[in-house]
């Protein structure tokens, strides 16, 4: 199965802009590189992972700064 | 000022450097272009006729100079600095070759040359990473000590088909956006990319059994 057919099945939706792969219902973000680089087990295992649903958990290769991660949640909502 | 407004902010004096420094930018791109068809010109001039090499310069255009300084998220935020001089490809020049077999040749000459011998390598990765082509950056501090310039010398297969792949996959608008983060382009891609080299071998072989067949006929 492809890596995006799995984020596809737990309701993510690309964004284009960002180049995120998100869902807001769960408040969590995987970016593109975070994706390529990740193996799929491994991705399914952090879509199941339970996070604090008060803020967004962002996925990425290098951890965004706060400043980003400020900026993320305004446009993710 | 929000992220957001530092943001455009950053994005603003981005293209304001961009065009203080693109006439420097223009002048390392012909000075790498000049340099290396000076330094390949001998091994240009003794091509047997079914050999190519064309090189082929460009100037990084300012949107994509600073997309690639946004990091995962596209974001731009006040934690780090931002200058287009960190970029190692404001100028690139590609040199194709065909067969590659004169690569390592052209490789290994412009690699003894000032300033060349100093600059970084950093080899371009094809068919799924499988493989590898020369690429280096650098400056030339009599323009510029800030200004780095890139050069590559590629399999001219791989080098046409990744120009128009290139254009159309990485700077796309409209529907074909996302189009090189798509897994079965990604995998199309390898496969090309892997039956050019097959094709390039094969033609070599034929040439050499060829050679080594006739060797009075040329």
């Amino acid at each position: 199965m492809k890596k995006k057919d799995i984020l596809r099945d737990a309701h993510y939706r690309y964004d284009f802009d960002r180049d995120l792969f998100i869902n807001r219902a769960v408040k969590k973000a995987f970016s593109i590189e975070f994706v390529d680089d990740t193996p799929e087990e491994e991705l399914r295992r952090l879509i199941r992972e339970e996070t604090n649903s008060n803020g967004w958990r962002f996925y990425f290769n290098v951890p965004p700064t706060e400043g980003t991660k400020r900026e993320l949640e305004r446009v993710l909502g | 000022m929000t992220e957001s407004e530092f943001g455009a902010a950053v994005t603003n004096r981005l293209r304001d450097q961009y065009f203080l420094l693109l006439p420097k930018i223009r002048l390392v791109a012909t000075r790498l272009d000049t340099e290396i068809r000076y330094h390949i010109r001998r091994i240009a001039q003794e091509l047997d006729p079914y050999e190519q090499i064309i090189v082929r310069s460009r100037v990084k255009d300012c949107e994509s100079a600073i997309k690639k300084l946004r990091g995962e998220g596209n974001v731009f935020t006040p934690e780090r600095t931002y200058s287009l001089t960190d970029l190692k490809d404001l100028a690139g020049v590609r040199v194709l070759v065909f067969p590659s077999k004169r690569l390592s040749q052209i490789d290994e000459l412009l690699r003894r040359i000032e300033p060349f011998r100093v600059w970084l390598a950093d080899p371009l990765k094809y068919a799924g990473k499988s493989r590898e082509a020369p690429k280096y950056s650098g400056t030339f501090d009599e323009i510029s000590s800030e200004i780095q310039g890139e050069y590559q010398i590629v399999p001219m297969l791989i080098g046409n088909f990744l120009e128009v792949e290139h254009s159309a996959m990485y700077k796309p608008v409209g529907w074909a956006k996302g189009a090189d983060r798509d897994e079965d382009l990604g995998a199309l891609r390898k496969q090309i990319e892997e039956s050019l080299m097959v094709f390039e071998k094969r033609f070599e072989d034929f040439v050499e059994q060829n050679r080594q067949s006739f060797p009075l006929s040329q």
